[in-house]
């Protein structure tokens, strides 16, 4: 759960972006640390491993200034995506407000997604949370290479395999060139700040 | 499609996993590619062809090797442990957020560090126990179980522990070294472990998590639990129980016949207020209830008992 300091007027909320290996959750970060430095408040750590995977997370802060007379902070986290790190990636979800799920549009890696989608539900579950409630978009990214010819699967298809039952906003995305990079951050942000007001209001 | 057109498509793919990382995704591309090359007849320079081929596998596949072989958890920075510390601790309180933190550092495998941590609050009279417990573990993970000994010995020497302390501490870090087949012995070094009956008040108790008091929280994998008895003959003793089975919130418990004389003061909705589990990381203490308690009836475990514990609270 984010952090509310009702003293100081700061609100701590915690965005992970999850999903399988090399889909692209890295990406992610790194082009927001170098397109968005106005909202940067910190540098960005990834602890990375041989061939420059993520091996425990990537971490970046960002804030939104002034929301409502709150000090808006966001930590965005990435999960590594291998099998053999499920113990860290279960870690790193811990206490999350937010979830980008960056689903690979490879049809090679239709399988991974799933198998990444059932992994977060089930992990979201032992920590009392409940994926139809967990404030989440989808990120269906690398778009860019049907331009070059590579097979990839159709949104629809993406939407049908991954978004079914959730029915949350999906967003297409080229996170090497930037493109759905934002759009996506805000759309999970909105939901966020949403949800957290919410149990705010509830708890008080 | 043109058989050359589909060989030259299958390759490019190749490429790209490669490049992007998918290595056993390249692997296979590469294969596919192989294997149209060498059913179509009449292909100039094949062998040369099928040889580049399996010179891509072979350097795909090293790089996957360098890869499944790199270390599970390097040493990090300092600046990185830090940043674990600082953001994988959740509590709130004073005493148990430090504890936390150093628990993630473990858990990132960063042993050393933890080490430190788990050291510095061996001061903290809440946490100190469970803190030993941890710098245990560590011992354990990095199996400098000499070093561990050592260390044990130096509580012993320090006096740091209550005797009573010590003689838990003991019996916890002698049933971890069991249970993985070390065989090393743990002793406490001036006798009369005996003359201290007198039951302390349990230590003051270590809430980890306390945050998500009220929330489902996840239960990690328990290899062991202590109870601390509040009836029976044992009355203020702590008994530890090896876990069989774990399902989220419910474990079950194997206890052998020869304990008959506590199973009566086990029965079906027991409180049990006082719990240690013990995880092959963490340490953390809670409540359950007895939700069930049979006598096994057939098979190797005949007359030992079966018990189930609902965990509610951690
Ligand atoms: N073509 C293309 N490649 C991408 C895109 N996003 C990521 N990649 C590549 O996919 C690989 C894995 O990306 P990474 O961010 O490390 O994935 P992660 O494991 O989810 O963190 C890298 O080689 C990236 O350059 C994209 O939108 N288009
Ligand atoms: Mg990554």
């Amino acid at each position: 759960m984010a952090t509310i300091n009702l003293k100081k007027k700061e609100i701590e909320a915690k965005i992970v972006y999850y999903g399988p290996g090399r889909g692209g959750k890295t990406t992610n970060l790194e082009y927001i640390y170098k397109t968005y430095k106005k909202q940067v408040t910190g540098d960005m750590v990834s602890i990375t491993t041989e061939g420059d995977r993520t091996l425990f997370f990537d971490f970046l802060p960002i804030g939104l200034g002034k929301i409502r007379g709150f000090d808006v902070r966001v930590s965005l986290y990435t999960v590594p995506g291998q099998v053999q790190y499920s113990s860290t990636r279960k870690l790193v979800l811990k206490e999350v407000d937010g979830l980008v799920f960056v689903a690979d549009s490879l049809q090679v890696r239709r399988e991974k997604n799933m198998i990444s989608l059932k992994d977060m539900a089930q992990n979201l579950k032992d920590y009392g949370l409940n994926v139809f409630k967990v404030p989440l978009v989808f990120q269906y990214n690398k778009r860019d290479l049907a331009e070059e010819g590579f097979p990839i699967l159709t949104v629809e298809q993406l939407d049908k395999d991954l978004n079914r039952q959730l029915k949350v906003p999906s967003l297409p995305a080229s996170a090497l060139k930037g493109d759905g990079v934002g759009a996506t951050l805000k759309e999970c942000l909105k939901l966020t700040l949403k949800s957290l007001k919410s149990q705010f209001q509830e708890g008080s | 499609m043109n058989v050359a057109v589909k060989i030259k498509t299958l390759l490019q793919e190749a490429e790209l996993y490669r490049s992007q990382g998918l290595l056993k995704e390249s692997i296979g591309k590469y294969r596919a590619a192989a294997d149209i090359l060498q059913k179509v007849d009449k292909v100039k320079n094949r062998d040369a062809y099928l040889e580049g081929i399996a010179r891509k596998i072979r350097a795909v596949e090293k790089e996957l090797d360098a890869f499944l072989n790199a270390p599970a958890a390097p040493e990090m920075t300092a600046a990185v442990q830090d940043l674990i510390k600082e953001k994988f601790a959740f509590a709130k309180d004073a005493d148990s957020q430090p504890l936390e933190g150093a628990i993630a550092l473990a858990k990132f495998g960063q042993y050393g560090r933890a080490l430190e941590e788990f050291r510095s609050l061996l001061a903290k009279e809440p946490v100190k126990v469970a803190a030993a417990k941890n710098i245990i573990r560590c011992h354990i993970s990095r199996e400098s179980f000499d070093e561990g000994i050592e260390e044990f010995r130096q509580w012993d020497g320090d006096g740091l522990f209550s005797p009573q302390q010590l003689e838990n501490l003991r019996v916890f870090f002698q049933g971890v070294l069991d249970k993985r087949g070390i065989e090393k012995t743990v002793e406490i070094a001036q006798s009369g472990a005996e003359t201290f009956q007198e039951i302390e008040s349990p230590e003051l108790d270590l809430q980890l998590d306390q945050s998500d008091a009220g929330q489902e929280e996840e239960l990690l994998d328990i290899s062991s639990i202590g109870v601390l008895m509040e009836d029976g003959p044992q009355t203020g003793e702590r008994v530890e129980f090896d876990v069989s089975f774990q399902s989220g919130k419910e474990i079950s418990l194997l206890i052998p016949s020869r304990e008959k004389g506590m199973i009566e003061h086990l029965r079906v909705g027991t409180k049990l207020n006082d719990i240690e589990f013990y995880s092959p990381f963490a340490m953390f203490q809670g409540a359950g209830i007895v939700t069930s308690n049979t006598k096994i009836a057939t098979g190797p475990k005949r007359g030992d008992f079966s018990l189930d514990i609902k965990v509610t609270s951690t």
